[in-house]
């Protein structure tokens, strides 16, 4: 075969970012321990659904937000060699500066225009204590920012499933909402896997003649959760 | 390979399959077809599509195959369009409705022989939109969706090239001097995995076009480069996409039996780099036509080509730089008269009716 034209093919980009809420509450009943739990044992399911969808070069970030937020690694890491770091809890919850840098790295540039839509989980316990609306619009008047597939997670009865709602922004997906620890491992694996699988495979992320996002379906089971002896 | 020795123009082309579709079982969805009627020397017509993936679209193939046909049966009447005509966006408007219209025949004729079976049916998951339209005398049938398909077709006649694209996919020309452009109006709606589409009402005002006269000043591009998104969606860059026309140009270039044999080169080898490119990309199907004004190639080959040649030859012996004075050529390029804001290429998605995801 003569040499191929043009450059060296590649497969397209898929940024996963987790937005995880490390303000002081999380502290309370273990919340922060059980969230890096989760996370790190969802991480080999993630590679396995990453190799799956073979076509799919999966880029994961993860940034954390209470008084300020900070991205924990602002370069993409290849699913394969990404590593958890264990968050600790403080402070409040500045979830609309959160946003704010997600939507700096939106951006074209820096994100490519030949991507996959881009992956947003946003795990929060409280209410934003900064301008959240601000942080979303931020958000939200990017190409990728309305394009992405964003999903929420509310850890515990005290967060605000309205801001999550208005994050999400398609009234038929919900917050999920973790009563507990047992509850929050099983969403965190089903969005870092069955998620992250359909965004690859492009079975999400697009809308139907404008009419609206295609359905993201939640299984009961994810919705529901798991009756434990220790609720949050 | 098309050949029209009378006017120089060579058309090749291919389309594989993508290698997730291989993977899944799923059948390739694009489509290509020429039209070149060497009696009547133009139109030349070559015409791809891309049958949306999803669940909803169990009929995309069909519906790619029909929208080439369709391109190529109302592209045949342009040889009584002249090129001070085709500058006039109405006349634009008019051939997008007719392509359109001829498409929902066609599919709606295809209904007919074969009506949806009740598991069909219930993939298509239809909300009927009020107040939305169709051309004039076509069955406003929104089950059409099943039929979903791209569709980018280039028309060569003596006087203009017309370039109409609907949905994603790209078209790129090298000019004789060397210079890769991409001269349709993007639509940043397009993100993602989100197309505009030939199913969706009113998509005739999708349509993005480019115009290119020919004359005695202005000249044919010496290749021009269509194809579905899968092949571009399998480059990091486009900077390492739009390398494909500068190399291909040279393979033809410096292949030492002549020009055609560059071309045959080419195209012996497009299904293999095609096949490679999806499965080491984006492992979507993949359909390119590459169209060849041998005039303009032997022009380029004589000139520039020439003199890069020349360059490197110096540089290699003294190490130093020289310079080569290079002209673009500037097409006239628009967007649908029915859609004027695309002219900017930062149409906001609030107005996304005519969005649809190509799963």
């Amino acid at each position: 075969m003569t040499n191929m034209p043009g450059g060296a093919p590649s497969t397209r980009p898929l940024h996963f970012i987790w937005i995880c809420d490390c303000s002081g509450s999380m502290m309370a009943d273990g919340k922060i321990h059980s969230l890096n739990t989760a996370i790190q044992e969802a991480l080999p399911a993630m590679r396995q659904a990453a190799n799956d969808n073979i076509n799919a070069n999966v880029l994961v970030r993860a940034l954390k937000f209470s008084s300020g937020a900070q991205w924990i690694n602002k370069d993409p890491v290849p699913v394969e060699s990404f590593k958890w770091f264990d968050l600790d809890a403080e402070g409040v919850t500045d979830m609309g500066h959160a946003l704010s840098l997600v939507a700096e790295e939106l951006k074209i540039p820096p994100m490519p225009d030949r991507a996959l839509p881009p992956v947003l989980i946003l795990i929060s316990d409280g209410q934003p204590t900064d301008d959240f609306d601000s942080g979303l619009k931020k958000l939200t008047d990017l190409p990728w920012g309305k394009k992405a597939v964003k999903i929420a997670i509310a850890i515990g009865s005290d967060a605000d499933l309205d801001v999550l709602q208005k994050f999400i922004g398609n009234s038929e997906l919900k917050p999920l909402v973790a009563k507990n620890a047992e509850t929050l491992v099983k969403q965190i694996k089903w969005v870092s896997t069955k998620i992250l699988g359909d965004t690859a495979s492009q079975k999400i992320g697009g809308e139907l003649g404008g009419k609206g996002p295609v359905p993201i379906i939640v299984p009961p089971d994810i919705v529901d959760g798991v009756d434990s002896v220790k609720p949050w | 390979m098309t050949l029209d020795p009378n006017n120089g123009w060579i058309i090749i082309g291919n389309s594989v399959e993508g290698a997730s579709h291989t993977r899944s079982g799923k059948p390739n969805q694009d489509r290509i077809k020429f039209h070149n009627n060497s009696s009547a020397k133009f139109p030349i017509i070559v015409a791809v599509s891309d049958g949306h993936g999803g669940k909803p679209y169990f009929r995309s193939g069909t519906g790619a195959q029909l929208a080439v046909e369709s391109a190529i049966e109302i592209g045949k009447c342009l040889t009584e369009v002249s090129y001070d005509r085709i500058k006039d966006k109405k006349n634009i408007d008019w051939i997008c409705r007719d392509i359109v219209k001829k498409w929902l025949e066609k599919a709606n004729q295809d209904l007919l022989i074969n009506p949806f079976t009740e598991e069909e049916m219930s993939l298509l998951n239809v909300k009927k939109e009020l107040g939305t339209k169709r051309p004039v005398g076509s069955n406003n049938n929104d089950s059409i969706v099943a039929y979903g398909t791209t569709l980018i077709a280039a028309f060569i006649l003596d006087s203009y090239i017309l370039f109409l694209q609907l949905g994603d996919g790209d078209v790129m020309i090298a000019s004789n001097t060397g210079i890769i452009s991409k001269p349709v109006p993007k639509d940043s709606r397009l993100l993602g995995v989100e197309t505009t589409s030939l199913c969706l009402p009113e998509s005739w005002t999708d349509f993005r076009f480019c115009n290119i006269p020919i004359n005695d000043t202005s000249f044919p591009p010496p290749l021009i480069i269509i194809s579905t998104d899968g092949y571009g969606n399998s480059y990091s860059s486009e900077n390492e996409f739009e390398k494909i026309g500068a190399d291909l140009l040279e393979i033809i270039c410096e292949h030492p039996e002549g020009i055609r044999a560059g071309i045959e080169l080419i195209e012996s080898n497009l299904e293999d780099w095609l096949n490679v490119a999806s499965e080491k990309g984006s492992g979507d199907d993949i359909t390119v036509g590459i169209i060849c004004n041998i005039g303009q190639i032997e022009l380029y080959r004589n000139t520039v080509h020439f003199l890069k040649k020349q360059k490197n030859l110096e540089e290699s012996k003294n190490q130093e730089p020289s310079s080569l004075d290079q002209k673009t050529i500037q097409p006239e390029i628009s967007v649908h008269p029915d859609n004027t804001s695309k002219e900017s290429a930062e149409k906001s998605s609030e107005s996304s009716d005519a969005i649809i995801d190509q799963l």
